[in-house]
């Protein structure tokens, strides 16, 4: 882990990475796959490994400026939200 | 001077303005979180040290009333009573009302604030990133955009940010390992 403030930097600190594959959530399809910003409406995600509880999950949209959403789970079956 | 559109004003009375070096920084040290310093001239000036105002970091520290020829003022903390710093030089803002800003003086060297990393609330996780971890340190600026985090050679999303603590997400890494 690289710190950078300014001139300054700190590594002292490290984060070990495990293989993800086994254990994440899988996405395998988005549903409008594109809107309009200013409308709200319902996305719907299929894939698989969601769970059955929505509030162990969290669901974000990120903007090409890095900006994050959250967006609220309506519904959520371990293959569709 | 003043220009409209690119296009000089002419002058019509009292234009010239003199800048006037009325004192400096002549000493400066830290202290827990008080920051002691002096300043050149202070008799002469005629002031008390209400007359002073110190910014550091952006952040005001208040003056302690005292001897004009021994100053000090106190910075903001955070929780713990440390003093919120950020890593880097520091050299405060002092106003001298009304004179204005005393620089450093030759022989002041500025205050090295350390940046500390103390631990990660989880240290290990997938690589597919997304993995919310509080990293806890000192020196940290008080604005995200300030700060960059790369962790296995990319970028982390800082979700809250305070001078002692961030809360980020781990990017996503191609490989595993540290």
């Amino acid at each position: 882990m690289n710190i950078q403030v300014g001139a300054v930097s700190n590594t002292n600190l490290s984060f070990t990475y495990t293989d993800g594959s086994a254990t994440a959530p899988k996405i395998s399809s988005l549903s409008p796959s594109s809107s309009n910003p200013a409308k709200k409406g319902v996305l719907n995600i299929t894939g698989s490994g969601f769970g059955t509880n929505s509030s162990q999950v969290n669901v974000f949209l990120a903007n090409s400026s890095g900006k994050i959403y959250q967006l609220s789970i309506l519904k959520i079956t371990d293959t569709l939200m | 001077m003043v220009t409209v559109n690119g296009v000089p004003s002419l002058c019509q009375g009292t234009c010239s303005y003199t800048f006037m070096q009325v004192s400096e920084i002549t000493s400066l040290s830290l202290s827990s979180s008080t920051l002691s310093f002096g300043i050149s001239n202070p008799t002469s000036l005629n002031i008390t040290s209400s007359s002073i105002t110190v910014t550091a970091d952006g952040l005001p520290c208040t003056v302690n009333s005292g001897s004009i020829s021994a100053l000090t003022c106190s910075l903001q903390t955070n929780s713990d009573g440390s003093p919120i710093l950020i890593a880097g030089e520091l050299i405060p803002i002092v106003y001298i009302n009304p004179y204005g800003i005393a620089g450093p003086g030759s022989g002041v060297s500025p205050i090295n604030v350390p940046l500390i990393a103390k631990s990660l609330s989880v240290s290990t996780g997938g690589n597919n990133g997304g993995l919310l971890t509080t990293l806890a340190g000192s020196g940290f600026p008080l604005d995200k955009t300030q700060i960059s985090i790369t962790i296995c050679g990319n970028l982390a999303t800082i979700s809250s940010i305070s001078n002692e603590q961030i809360i980020l997400y781990t990017p996503i890494c191609n490989s595993t390992g540290v």
